[in-house]
């Protein structure tokens, strides 16, 4: 997960800091299309230098949210500033904000040199500073030697890049971004990926994007906040995110998980012991929240935290501290790693990754074998809702 | 590919037969020597040259060309705000009325846009004593009523594929609506407004039926005098004169066609670039 992630420089962390100011603040915004909720009561608040993804499945709202960012749809109530300004009904050509749209939204008729300096020509810029600011923008993006080219002499990389070009040489407060590689192939994306954060750090500028793509997200942002239903679900670092979801959505929504329901039977001072139908053993989790016992609650366990052996382990051994016995159903090759579906005795499937760290024809564990399941306490996430 | 079948082939043969074969046969006879339109006697140019001296058929050919130019000029700004209208407005009361509207002088026949269009101006001269007499004035207005139905077809197509984030892109760049329209929207579809202008031109030119119901004494359009000249007899000076506008509103049609399709491939997004 997120393994390509590029080496950031933001060293400062300034949702850490209770005195810096948010460069972005959306406050109870609600929107409703024809009576129609899309956002309902969502706030928000964003640093100057982020680049915050916006993730959701689609129909959530992550777009009317850009949409409203923009310009193109006013808030039904609720106030949007960006820069301390109330920027809630302000028309979009007025906005210090751009828009990088999934299309692209390149004119057709227009080479790229003049696509990319439509947007200086509105400022009433001097030409001199108009063919400066477009080279700098063409050659940020190195496509310098495609100035004459029209959009649909490009490819779609290319595209992308010069539709980057066109908003970023605007210098916005805010840059939006909207699905900016959900029409790229796999290899470009991850190359395009590591470019558009470099750019982001090289000029400065605050970046929203919106995705429905979780491993882009969590490998571009600084900070990300998950959608369902117009309603922000969870903001926090891709690692937060991941490893401390607060929800059973968010848990679910981002990577893989397993998730037992379950009663808490003790809560301990390190650790609260769940008892789920699904496993003979009693759950064990390291301390996060105090649950009082007798709570419904589902436990969430990652694949990649889990461990498998067909032979038991020792008690003794921290991983011991939850076990799981079951059956080989279904092995996923994955190259890298395998991602193994265990079946319990009750049916209940699990999935546990592991690398395949050596090469071999057969693998350890196969198909129909009877393995041993463990995990540590402090892997498994306790979530109330 | 997929082979063409003999029965295939001998029904398009008749198809196009049936169509061209008397329009070929209207050229090739206005090169004839002969009086006789039905007798074919050696080639010559001749009717060309009497055309030249036919100072009733200039003129209504000079009538004919500036009542087409102003009506498909008429027609091109009208039928454009009608399509804006039909496809920007979003579903606006009575839209689908309006759509109807516009588009029925496309089914209305002639001789009925024609008549009724002729009693307007025939009322509107007792109620206002405007127009104060019919002529080119009248023919513009009845023949624009007609062409703008086909122009608001075209550019409404045309519009319906238009990619409004292009649209919106320009307001994020800074332009305001109204700006955006003559920067964006319009040298989008100007293809569609130049294909539209031909057919209007094309349509306004042909047209005799309209044009005879609202002219008034003393002007005729070009079809008008070829009208009244096949009843007196016709000489191959006509199929000279046929012949050429011919060549000419084939020419226009295929422009105004060669313009529609170049530039709509053109805006096509092509991945394979």
């Amino acid at each position: 997960m997120a393994s390509k992630s590029p080496k950031r420089n933001l060293k400062m962390e300034p949702w850490q800091d209770p005195k810096a100011k948010p460069y972005i603040r959306l406050e109870n915004v609600s929107k409703e299309f024809d009576g129609v909720v899309a956002m309902s009561n969502l706030s928000l608040s964003i640093y100057q230098g982020e680049f915050f993804s916006i993730l959701g499945g689609s129909g959530c709202g992550k777009t009317t949210l850009l949409r409203m960012l923009a310009g193109f749809e006013a808030p039904t109530s609720g106030k949007i500033f960006i820069d301390g300004m109330d920027m809630s009904h302000i028309p979009p050509y007025e906005r210090p904000v751009n828009m990088m749209f999934q299309s692209y939204a390149l004119f057709p008729h227009m080479t790229v040199e003049q696509n990319v300096a439509f947007g200086l020509k509105q400022e009433k810029l001097s030409r001199k500073e108009i063919k400066e600011r477009l080279e700098n923008g063409l050659e940020l993006v190195q496509m310098s030697g495609y100035k004459k080219r029209m959009p649909h002499q490009l490819s779609g990389g290319q595209r992308q890049r010069v539709a980057l070009a066109r908003s970023l040489v605007k210098q916005p407060k805010l840059l939006l971004l909207d699905e900016p590689l959900a029409s790229l192939d796999k290899k470009l994306k991850e190359r395009t990926q590591l470019e558009l954060v470099t750019i982001q750090e090289r000029v400065g500028i605050t970046f929203i994007m919106v995705s429905h793509d979780q491993e882009e997200s969590m490998t571009m942002s600084t900070r990300l906040g998950v959608m369902e239903e117009g309603q922000i679900r969870q903001v926090g670092t891709p690692h937060e995110i991941y490893e401390f979801p607060n929800s059973r959505f968010v848990a679910d929504f981002i990577g893989s998980i397993n998730l037992f329901e379950g009663i808490v039977v003790e809560d301990t001072p390190d650790s609260t012991l769940v008892q789920s139908e699904d496993l003979s053993h009693v759950l064990r989790v390291s301390h996060s929240a105090t649950v009082p016992p007798g709570a419904q609650v589902t436990v969430g366990v990652r694949p990649e935290k889990i461990k498998i052996s067909r032979t038991p382990i020792l008690a003794k051994e921290d991983l011991a501290e939850n076990m799981a016995q079951g059956i080989v159903h279904d092995i996923e090759y994955l190259g890298d790693v395998s991602i193994y579906h265990v079946d319990l005795r009750n049916g209940k499937r699990i999935l546990a990754t592991m690398p395949n760290l050596v090469r071999l024809t057969e693998q350890p564990v196969t198909w129909d074998d009877k393995v041993y399941l463990y995990w540590q306490s402090e892997n498994g996430i306790i979530l109330t809702t | 590919m997929k082979r063409v079948s003999a029965v295939g082939i001998f029904s398009l043969v008749i198809g196009f037969a049936f169509l061209y074969i008397p329009i070929l046969i209207l050229i090739a006879f206005s090169f004839n020597v002969s009086r006789i339109v039905t007798i074919w006697d050696g080639f010559s140019f001749k009717w060309y040259q009497s055309l030249w001296y036919n100072d009733q058929l200039l003129k209504a050919g000079w009538v004919s060309l500036k009542v087409a130019t102003c009506v498909s000029t008429l027609a091109v700004i009208l039928g454009t705000l009608a399509a804006l209208a039909l496809t920007r407005f979003g579903r606006f009361k009575g839209r689908t009325l309006f759509s109807g509207l516009i588009k029925a002088p496309l089914i209305m026949p002639e001789v009925i846009t024609g008549l009724s269009i002729l009693i307007l101006f025939v009322s509107f001269k007792q109620l206002v004593h405007w127009p104060e007499n019919r002529g080119v004035l009248t023919i513009t207005i009845a023949h624009t009523t007609l062409a703008m139905a086909y122009v608001t077809a075209v550019v409404q197509a045309r519009l319906a594929d238009f990619d409004n984030t292009l649209l919106e892109a320009a307001l994020d760049l800074g332009v305001r609506p109204f700006k955006a329209f003559f920067l964006i929207t319009l040298p989008l579809i100007a293809p569609a407004l130049a294909s539209g202008w031909l057919l209007a031109f094309a349509i306004s030119l042909d047209d005799l039926v309209i044009a005879s119901f609202v002219s008034g004494p003393g002007t005729s359009t070009l079809p008008m005098v070829i009208f009244s000249s096949v009843k007196l007899g016709v000489t191959p000076q006509i199929n000279a004169l046929a012949t050429l506008i011919v060549v000419f509103v084939s020419l226009g049609v295929t422009l105004s066609c060669w313009l529609f399709f170049r530039k709509s491939k053109d805006t096509l997004p092509s991945e394979s670039s």
